[in-house]
């Protein structure tokens, strides 16, 4: 296998008796789209801050290229940031922002000035060059702030939370925008977000993180589909969550027997075991699939424009959530319906309590 | 007009009132006098004696270079101070801003006395430099240009701190993180980024710290020479020693000029917001223009130099951002500057000798009783007490409302109401003081305590007024808000749920001005002494005799009360 782009090797932060970040390792390969996905304060910012080279890792090696950066200065390290709040230079315009690493780097005027137009003419701002940033909206500071932080050429460019001061429809304008920049330079990215849905749309692989540790490193849809826990499982997308006794081919849950296609994540049979069945992986009705099938009363129905979710009672003793597409044969409160899942959707969890 | 804006000007009529009749008519009249002849006809012969051999352009070019010097020291010294107390963490915000603050609200004129003692001929600066041998005899270091340059620097240096420190806190931590990963080294970050940044602060300090050195009379009294005069020691003497109204309406007018002329020139570059520590950053487009791209291309082009060199060394900075030790030494010795001639004037007052030695010997409470025995001192700062005491109350009654309609207001309204409130800032003390005499002595206030308060009042009301808006700005309105929707009318809320909020923050404002009035000499400068005497009066006036153990038995027991108060002052802030 070829040498990773950047290859973290056992880093860790303490600040005094707390830790920030336990010893983690992570290897991003070059031109790949990495995303930290956490909660706040599972130590996705003090990471990123030791790849760029401003905190100081109490331990550990980072290696860009396959050399190590770790004693290196942020000045050195060819690697752009982009920050939550922009940090653009107030008293300079935008093409001085932009002009900036490059002034740094005592290139020549002329590569300067054709170097900062690309860059602009790349987040479709040539026309705001000579503007200041406060004469800038939130979604423009933003793209100098890419533009700023691309410009050299750096070897990765760390973005924390970058959509993080902007309201939901930029949010998602920029998001599709990052995703193209990406594409169009093949740069290597780790990313920062809280937000799941923004991981899941840029991302080539996701590394949850939980507790200043990596929970699952994993593609967007594999964390999705086959979360490894139960934080994972719940973190990302929505979920149902039972759980009972391993049995031969599954587990048993307020007298429901759910088969997993995946028996070999489960512990032997009499222990106790969590499976996740993900509320779209529930079709409404017999499918004649093999699998788990099942009829509850539907105790609620909340309409989400496209889609409805229902709330269903099995047995008594669970409550699944079902999400069906709006188009689909209307369903009432009380209503008695049928349900399947497939056993390839029932997925089983590491133990381990929230 | 709408019934808000009514109340807005009710709310200022108070502080209107109160600078219409006591500052700005005054001062008027008083300035007057510097064209009129002795039967009140226009005349140009006060104003052409200026012109008179050497003296007046000498003094006026004396006291221009001074403030000059002044200035230059206190910025390069404070510049480091204020970057350390800006960017120090919680912790070690509060220690820099006590060794900063005390000096600061400690007596002017204590602070001055203090250098006597230090670079007198038995002082501790000749004993160092005697025992290291580098003398073999004491040497004149006062009544000198370095001795004027370092009481008036000791004592200006927190201005300057203070102000700048106000830009500086505003300024962008990230930004200079983010010029790292950018590829500037440290320095270049400092020069390109920082420094730009922080110019409007520095630019209102030096204009502070020029126009309050402009004004000074008691380091050139007490520290220089002859050759050390500068004007407002011209101005005294031609209105106590000489009693020439007209020539002295003439001086106070050309140093007057000499502060409006600096103020709008600095109004035109930088912008008058930056004084208050309320502007944004950059004030639009002045930010760009071309003596500031200019000096903008300067600095960015020492940052580079300085990192070339660096680079050439192969010097390696600090990898993480955070204080470098070597700005917090500078800031360490900077402090030990300020606090230092208030800790040697400590040791000297405890001696019973009749005259100052150092290191001190015989020690004993002599002073202390005479001091706190004496007729004449006790009822000077019997009287400097309750006159600060009513300084106090009076100008927290005025500023408090002018601050709530200052608040309410925006735009021109706004700018009108905050330039008046602060115009006595940018006056000096002294036209201030002599404007004020002229007056009283038609109405018969001199020396009164009335005539005390009124001109306290007018000195305090800029600091008060700034220091309420401050309190006010971290008031939560939705709290009025909460309280009128729940029934109280705007009276009511004001009494039972704003004030109890804000009080900390106000008796702190109160504190502040009750320390002003209590180090001011200008005003009861030219009063008789006696029972009219106030405590700074009765120190001058034993100082400009000679400076005594009891002089400075007396300084150490102001100095204390002024901790005291300031120590509650910080307190109090710190609680709101
Ligand atoms: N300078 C610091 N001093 C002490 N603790 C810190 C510091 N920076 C971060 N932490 C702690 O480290 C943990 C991880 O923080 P951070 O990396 O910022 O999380 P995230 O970016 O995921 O929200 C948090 O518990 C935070 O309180
Ligand atoms: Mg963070």
């Amino acid at each position: 296998m070829s040498q990773p782009k950047l290859d973290i090797i056992g880093i860790t932060k303490r600040y005094g008796h707390a830790t920030a970040l336990e010893p983690t390792s992570l290897a991003v390969e070059a031109g790949e789209f990495m995303t930290l996905l956490g909660p706040s304060g599972s130590g996705k910012t003090t990471l990123l801050m030791m790849i760029a080279g401003l905190t100081e890792p109490s331990g550990g090696v980072i290696r860009l290229d396959g050399s190590d950066i770790t004693a290196l200065p942020a000045y050195r390290r060819n690697i752009g940031v982009v920050f939550q709040n922009y940090a653009l230079f107030p008293h300079l315009t935008v093409a001085e922002n932009v002009a900036f690493p490059l002034r740094m780097r005592r290139q020549s005027d002329d590569a300067i000035r054709s170097a900062v137009a690309r860059a602009l003419d790349l987040v479709r701002l040539p026309h705001l060059a000579a503007r200041l940033p406060r004469e800038l909206s939130g979604g423009q500071q933003q793209r100098v702030a890419f533009a700023r932080a691309i410009v050299f050429e750096p070897e990765i460019v760390l973005m924390d939370e970058p959509l993080g001061a902007l309201d939901k429809r930029l949010r998602d304008e920029l998001k599709l925008e990052i995703r193209r920049l990406h594409r169009d330079l093949g740069t290597t990215i780790v990313y920062v977000t809280h937000d799941q849905e923004e991981a899941m749309l840029l991302s080539d692989r996701i590394c949850l993180m939980n507790n200043a540790r990596i929970e699952q490193l994993d593609l967007p849809t594999a964390l999705y589909e086959r979360p490894k826990t139960r934080f994972a499982a719940e973190f990302v997308g929505e979920s149902n969550i039972l759980t009972g006794r391993v049995e031969p081919a599954g587990i048993v849950a307020g007298g429901l027997h759910l088969p997993t296609a995946h028996l070999s994540l489960l512990p032997g049979p009499g222990a106790e075991a969590s499976v996740l069945i993900r509320p779209e992986r529930i079709a409404l009705g017999a499918t004649g699939e093999r699998g788990l099938a099942m009829t509850g009363i539907v105790t609620e129905v909340i309409g989400l424009g496209g889609t409805r979710r229902l709330v269903v009672r099995v047995n008594d003793a669970i409550e699944l959530t079902v999400l069906t597409f709006s188009g689909d044969k209307p369903v009432a409160a009380g209503e008695t319906v049928s349900l399947t899942v497939a056993a390839e959707d029932i997925v089983p969890l590491a133990s381990g309590k929230p | 007009m709408k019934p808000r804006a009514w109340s807005s000007v009710l709310l200022l009529t108070p502080a209107g009132l109160l600078l219409a009749a006591f500052f700005i008519a005054p001062i008027g009249q008083f300035l007057q006098q510097g064209f009129l002849d002795r039967e009140g006809g226009f005349t140009l012969s006060h104003a052409l004696r200026l012109r008179e051999a050497g003296t007046y352009a000498d003094v006026m070019w004396t006291s221009l270079t001074i403030s000059f010097w002044v200035t230059v020291f206190s910025i390069l010294s404070g510049y480091p101070a204020a970057y350390v107390l800006a960017n120090a963490d919680r912790r070690g915000k509060g220690f820099w801003a006590l060794f900063i603050l005390l000096p600061f609200w400690s007596s002017f004129l204590v602070r001055t006395f203090a250098w006597i003692v230090i670079l007198g001929r038995q002082g501790p600066v000749n004993a160092a430099l005697l025992a290291a041998g580098i003398s073999d005899r004491p040497q004149e270091l006062l009544y000198s240009w370095g001795a004027v340059i370092i009481g008036m620097t000791n004592v200006l240096v927190p201005f300057a701190i203070l102000t700048m420190v106000g830009v500086m806190e505003r300024i962008d931590k990230t930004l200079m993180t983010a010029a790292g990963t950018l590829g500037a080294r440290p320095v270049q970050a400092f020069f390109r980024i920082y420094l730009p940044l922080s110019m409007p602060g520095v630019t209102a300090a030096a204009l502070l710290v020029f126009i309050t050195a402009l004004g000074f009379f008691m380091a050139p009294a007490l520290l220089g020479s002859a050759r050390e005069t500068m004007i407002t020691q011209l101005i005294i003497q031609q209105v106590s020693d000489l009693v020439n109204w007209h020539f002295a309406a003439i001086l106070c007018l050309l140093l007057l000029a000499a502060s409006l002329i600096l103020f709008a020139v600095f109004d035109r570059l930088v912008g008058v917001s930056a004084l208050s520590g309320t502007a944004s950053l950059e004030t639009g487009r002045q930010a760009r223009s071309g003596a500031n791209h200019a000096a903008y291309a300067i600095s960015a082009a020492i940052g580079d130099a300085l990192a070339a060199v660096a680079e050439m060394l192969g010097l390696s900075p600090p990898r993480t951002a955070g204080l470098a030790l070597r700005t917090r030494i500078w800031a360490m010795f900077v402090v030990l500057f300020l606090v230092a001639p208030l800790l040697l004037l400590v040791p000297v007052s405890f001696t019973g000798n009749t005259y100052l030695s150092w290191p001190p010997v015989n020690p004993g409470l002599r002073w202390y009783s005479q001091v706190l025995t004496s007729p004449a001192w006790l009822s000077a700062a019997a009287r400097s007490f309750i006159v600060a005491l009513a300084t106090a109350a009076v100008t927290v009654a005025i500023a408090v409302p002018a601050a709530f309609a200052f608040l309410r207001l925006s735009g021109r309204s706004a700018s009108a109401a905050f330039a008046l409130l602060i115009s006595p800032l940018l006056v000096p003390r002294m036209v201030i003081a002599v404007s004020l005499f002229y007056v009283f002595a038609q109405l018969g206030l001199v020396g009164t305590a009335t005539g005390l308060v009124i001109g306290h009042a007018i000195i305090a009301l800029p600091y008060v007024f700034i220091a309420v808006i401050a309190v006010l700005k971290t008031y939560d309105r939705r709290l009025d808000q909460a309280a009128a929707s729940l029934g109280a009318s705007p009276l009511r809320t004001a009494r039972h749920v704003t004030l109890p909020v804000i009080s900390a923050g106000i008796i702190s404002a109160a504190l502040f001005a009750f320390i002003i009035s209590l180090d001011e000499l200008n005003i009861a400068l030219f009063a008789a002494g006696g029972l009219q005497s106030t405590l700074p009066k009765m120190m001058w006036d034993e100082a400009t005799l000679q400076f005594s153990p009891l002089l400075a038995a007396a300084s150490t027991l102001v100095l204390a009360i002024m901790s005291a108060v300031v120590l509650l002052a910080a307190r109090l802030r710190s609680s709101v």
